[in-house]
């Protein structure tokens, strides 16, 4: 030990006072300064949550504030009239009454014109007209432009409620309530109602139930749905998965397992990195000029003969709009892909190139069964974005209204964001309901998604971990 | 790190079998690292040779240098000349997937792959069938975690 280094071992043993540490006083103020400032990034980094759980409880709040609530609705007929008058009973509902009565205040309320009309479309009764002779029908059936309801099976209960209801009662909306309203000011309302709208009657609505999931998109608030905006965005994120996929894994095993390190592979490398965050609005440019103009042959299905002339989108398809969305999340799943290749031990090529396995042999029977659990975790979190993806669309020109839905690659479509967007866009109020409801079908929808997606990955994990 | 500088060392081998791999002034690097210098060596066929060493002076360089393992490593380079039954396995015109399909290797830490351990044990076998006609015993149902 040199004479230095023993100095500094005895000074390292001396007292406490001389090795400067305060004590007393001083001690106890550093203490409470220390946990002061302990205490303030605590309160600071629990504030950061109560943020973000208040923002949380503020979304879910105003979606089912809008969801649900009071509604006044005016009838031409009211329901319960045409119970006094046709049923039997005072206390039933439409709803409760058999299917004959049903039909016979159908008959009541309508032109013969009209019920001849429905009737021809589909029949009530399988052994019995209401609105034609028997001659009529026969006539009617016979020669090369029969009427639909010679083939058809008769009408259900449902149906027929529906046609009383877009005939006879046609209920109107004519104002909305917000749930909160509804809860706390019943009164209010039904004062109000009273004054504005004497022959209103106010009730409980949901605007999320069976029918607007079910109905297409229409200009009537209360018969309004989002089928064909759901079918619409299936059809896209499928377009997009079954493209994206297979291209970005194969480019992060290209990237990651053969491509050397050099000048070009760099290069891409760091363009893929900034694609990643190039804002969608561009790829929705890219989609446009690319897609829906130059390949308009392929993405219209006329090159193929796909569609008859009046019903294509001009390249404004679901094929158009799965391209572009498949481009926007491609760098996206490249990256994590990689991520995830980059994970699996290097020992596991080399213990596989060691047996005499090819390179591709040992990628795929030991590198990509390691990462893909990796590499379909980023492919769900890009997919559940294209869900939600709204302005490339509207560049690439996503129909706002639209009654059809799509059939295939090559129809026009919608996506649930855009007929949101589209609702919350209307004056009305009810439209504002209908945008709400549409929010919750889309949450439900990317929830559903996520969940079966993170099922089949980790049944996958199993089998092969 | 030390250096590996082997003369020719006895060998023992059991009976008149002529050499499986033979090395000669072989130097490998790993980028201006000279790791291994001048190593000439005799492996005889049908027989056990072992290769001491204190840790870090090369032996593992030397056997991944006889199945090309080390061509996996992008630095690393080989010098000199190393034969396989009298072939230079470093000549152009040989594939390493064929060196190691004759050449195999076991490496210190046990490495084994996220599968059963039959397809751990068959998979070395499978990807070389056509190499030797081999017949894999029935699968049975025992995958790798249980026996841990």
């Amino acid at each position: 030990m040199s004479q230095e280094q023993h100095e500094n071992f005895n000074k390292y043993h001396e007292p406490e006072p001389h090795l400067g540490y305060p004590s007393g006083p001083q001690l106890n103020t550093q203490i409470k300064r220390r946990k002061r400032r302990g205490w303030i990034w605590y309160v600071m980094l629990m504030g950061s949550l109560i943020i973000a759980i208040l923002a949380l409880i503020a979304l879910l709040y105003t979606i089912v504030n809008d969801g649900f609530g009071l509604i006044a609705v005016e009838y031409e007929i009211e329901p319960s009239q045409l119970v006094k008058a046709f049923g039997d009973s005072q206390d039933k509902i439409l709803e409760e009454l058999p299917t004959p009565i049903l039909v016979d205040i159908l008959a009541e309320h309508i032109s013969p014109g009209l019920g001849r009309r429905i009737e021809s479309e589909q029949r009530f009764f399988a052994d019995e007209l209401v609105f034609f002779t028997p001659e009529q029908w026969q006539k009617g059936c016979a020669g090369d432009s029969a009427y639909a309801g010679c083939t058809l099976p008769v009408r259900d209960e449902e149906n027929i409620l529906l046609l009383i209801e877009e005939n006879v009662t046609v209920p109107n909306v004519v104002a909305v309530w917000k749930l909160m309203d509804s809860l706390f000011s019943r009164a209010d309302i039904e004062q109000e109602v009273l004054l504005k709208y004497p022959a209103a009657k106010v009730q409980w609505y949901s605007w999320i139930n069976w029918d607007f999931i079910t109905n297409p998109q229409s200009s009537v608030p209360e018969l309004a749905g989002v089928r064909t905006a759901i079918l619409g965005s299936l059809w896209v994120v499928f377009i997009t998965a079954i493209i994206a996929f297979p291209i970005g894994v194969g480019a992060a095993i290209y990237l990651e397992e053969y491509a050397t390190d050099n000048q070009l592979n760099r290069i891409l490398q760091t363009n893929i990195n900034n694609l990643a965050g190039v804002p969608s609005i561009i790829y929705g440019m890219l989609g446009l000029a690319v897609f829906v103009r130059a390949l308009e042959g392929i993405t219209s299905g006329a090159l193929f003969g796909a569609v008859d002339a009046s019903a294509t989108g001009n390249g404004r398809t679901v094929l158009a709009a799965g391209l572009t969305l498949a481009l926007l999340i491609l760098p996206i799943i490249i990256i994590s892909a990689q991520e995830s290749l980059r994970s699996v031990p290097n020992s596991m090529r080399q213990g596989g190139m060691a047996l005499g396995a090819t390179k591709w042999q040992t990628i795929w029977a030991h590198v990509l069964p390691n990462a893909m659990p990796g590499i379909l975790t980023g492919t769900i979190l890009s997919i559940s974005r294209t869900l939600g993806e709204t302005a490339p669309l509207v560049v690439v020109g996503a129909s706002t209204f639209i009654t059809t839905d799509p059939t295939g690659p090559f129809s026009k479509f919608t996506t649930l964001p855009i007929q949101f967007y589209q609702w919350t866009s209307r004056p009305q109020p009810e439209f504002q309901n209908l945008a709400a409801a549409a929010i919750v079908v889309l949450l439900i929808l990317l929830l559903t998604l996520n969940a079966s997606a993170i099922y089949l990955r980790n049944r996958f994990a199993r089998r092969t971990g | 790190m030390t250096t590996l500088t082997a003369t020719k060392p006895q060998t023992y081998t059991n009976g008149n079998s002529s050499l499986a791999v033979e090395a000669q002034n072989m130097h490998v690097y790993y980028g201006d690292f000279r790791a291994v210098k001048n190593v000439s060596l005799d492996v005889p066929e049908k027989a056990i040779t072992a290769l001491i060493g204190p840790s870090g002076c090369g032996k593992s360089t030397v056997l991944r240098s006889f199945n090309r393992m080390n061509d996996l490593v992008s630095t690393a380079r080989v010098e000199g000349s190393i034969f396989y039954h009298g072939q230079d396995i470093y000549a152009d015109n040989v594939d390493p997937v064929e060196i190691r399909r004759r050449i195999g290797m076991v490496f210190q830490k046990p490495n084994p792959f996220s599968k059963s351990i039959y397809d751990n044990v068959a998979w070395g076998a499978k990807i070389n069938r056509p190499l030797a006609e081999v017949t894999l015993p029935q699968e049975r149902d025992c995958t790798e975690p249980q026996l841990s």
